[in-house]
């Protein structure tokens, strides 16, 4: 699971009521692999993502050096966005887990795959 | 301001199950990029459709990603009989002469739709143009700069020769349609398949109808061994697949599992979530840019979704809870049908496409079809399967903002009920 993906995931627990977000990522293995860098999708990503959920996920994995907001002319700023592009999609979430800050809930990442599963005493 | 229009006939596939795919399939193509065209729906043993356009570079891009045509010609003259045809096209000299001067070469050919033409038969119908439509140019046979082609129309094939002609037409051959780009996809060769991966060329048509290209991302909350996925990540997208079933995502092996499709194709990794559509597991902002589904509508290899017959499901023991697979009950096509509208308006952006294949007894009625306050549908095509049910391909785009109070409508399936009908042993 890459930040991108993680991104958009919130706790599906009912109780939660969407409020379960952003789920902090308890990372055991985190690979980096690069990919091929598109500006053009990064800039195109930037106003579909939740800034305070890549804070929380880029502080998850001890990278502290975002700005509070997505700063002005962000989309054309090609240091910035190659920055963005290697948080969002050269990082994998190989395995771990994804808490839930509302509820506790804990959903396991596996083989980077995440289970957001509920059990059936949860739905 | 004097724009030159440029008159372009698009010679359609006629695959008898995909003939009502064809038109809205250029219309999702035109519509993304951007480009305005009057594409007249034509009856469904139409062999083609005109298109008039302000460039030849428009009428490449978009026949460069259609399945369903087979070619392209710019149209120069068209009639019932050949004198007709030569006589309409020489008024219409100046569109062909840049291709025909003595600085060019070109070769010309014999087209017919419901017949085949020997050489020396081709030669009797050639020979006419040459002559009267002051070509200048060097012939050449191998390789020339422009082809030009005479199209003779004898109806649809018929079991005796020499059916007589109804039109002709004449022009220059441009380029093919996209169909020949997907024969590497083809389930035949592929690593990874079940009995539910899409065909694909179907998959292909799907992912036109999401306007699925570079810089986008497409989502699949069914993505079984990947088909449709592959497809939008073919043409370019980002692509996220969800599915219930661990065992089909993680699949037999390392090489045998829908990774491994990617892989033997070069194309760059899904993000692959295990989820259960039932649940919303994303957060309600325009995420996707198109959804694409093949919901499991099998009745009796039914749907799943968690859930517990019990009224009140025991609760899972904490030592259980990293090994307990989650029950599951069965997931009605009428859940799943509005699981899916719902997920759609919640989490694609404004102009989105959801995309999907709707089964459908042959009687269905428009009144069947779900809806939903966000969304308006803009196509839906039949493909008989059987003679009395198929399944629809459904294109809706998100036309209004999502409101909390926002709910689809999804009325009865008479295709699931039927089916329910089958297993009791109620009809044949």
């Amino acid at each position: 699971m890459r930040i991108l993906t993680h991104n958009m995931l919130m706790c599906n627990v009912k109780k939660c009521n969407m409020q379960g977000y952003p789920l902090k990522i308890v990372p055991s293995q985190v690979e980096t692999v690069e990919n091929e860098f598109n500006p053009e999708f990064i800039a195109h990503m930037i106003p579909k993502l939740d800034w305070n959920g890549v804070i929380s996920a880029a502080a998850d994995l001890n990278i502290t050096n975002l700005p509070p907001t997505i700063p002005a002319g962000a989309a054309s700023d090609e240091t910035f966005l190659r920055s963005l592009h290697g948080l969002l999609l050269d990082i994998t979430i190989v395995d771990g887990q994804l808490v839930c800050k509302n509820c506790g809930r804990s959903y396991k990442v596996s083989g980077g795959i995440p289970n957001m599963l509920l059990n059936e005493d949860e739905v | 301001l004097f724009q030159r229009i440029m008159k372009f006939r698009f010679i359609l596939y006629a695959d008898i199950d995909k003939l009502q795919h064809r038109i809205p399939e250029l219309e999702a193509i035109f519509d993304m990029y951007g480009i305005s065209a009057t594409i007249d729906p034509v009856s469904p043993d139409h062999p083609y459709v005109d298109i008039d356009l302000p460039s030849e570079a428009d009428a490449i891009r978009v026949a460069q990603r259609a399945v369903l045509v087979r070619l392209v010609i710019e149209k120069y003259g068209e009639g019932t009989t050949h004198e007709e045809c030569i006589a309409d096209a020489a008024a219409n000299f100046a569109r062909f002469e840049p291709y025909s001067n003595e600085n060019v070469s070109f070769k010309f050919e014999v087209d017919a739709f419901g017949r085949k033409f020997q050489v020396p038969e081709q030669r009797a119908i050639l020979n006419p143009y040459i002559a009267g439509l002051g070509f200048k140019g060097k012939v050449q046979l191998n390789d020339p700069d422009y082809t030009f082609t005479v199209y003779v129309d004898c109806g649809l094939p018929s079991a005796r020769e020499a059916l007589p002609m109804k039109s002709v037409f004449f022009g220059r051959k441009l380029c093919l349609g996209a169909r020949a780009n997907w024969f590497k996809y083809s389930l035949k060769t592929r690593k990874f398949i079940g009995p539910t991966s899409m065909d694909a060329e179907w998959a292909a048509i799907g992912a036109n109808q999401a306007q699925a290209r570079r810089g986008c991302v497409v989502f699949d909350p069914f993505a079984g061994t990947g088909s449709l996925l592959i497809a939008c990540a073919a043409l370019g997208a980002t692509v996220i697949g969800g599915d219930r079933d661990v065992r089909i995502i993680r699949g037999k092996a390392s090489d045998r599992n829908m990774f491994a499709n990617f892989r033997q194709y070069a194309l760059p990794m899904p993000e692959i979530l295990i989820l259960d559509s039932s649940v919303p597991s994303f957060r309600t902002a325009p995420l996707f840019d198109a959804i694409i589904a093949d919901p499991p509508y099998g009745v009796r290899a039914g749907a799943r979704r968690t859930g517990s017959k019990a009224a009140k499901s025991k609760p899972v023991l904490e030592e259980h809870k990293d090994t307990h697979i989650p029950q599951s009950v069965v997931y009605s096509l009428v859940d799943i049908l509005a699981d899916l509208l719902q997920l759609a308006a919640r989490s694609m952006r404004m102009g989105g496409r959801l995309v999907y294949w709707l089964p459908a007894l042959v009687s269905f009625t428009e009144a069947e079809f779900p809806s939903h306050p966000s969304l308006t549908r803009v196509a839906a095509s039949y493909q008989g399967l059987t003679r009395n049910w198929g399944r629809f391909l459904v294109t809706m785009v998100k036309t209004q903002e999502y409101q909390p109070d926002f709910q689809p409508i999804v009325p009865k399936s008479r295709y699931e009920q039927y089916f329910v009908a089958c297993e009791a042993g109620d009809t044949d």
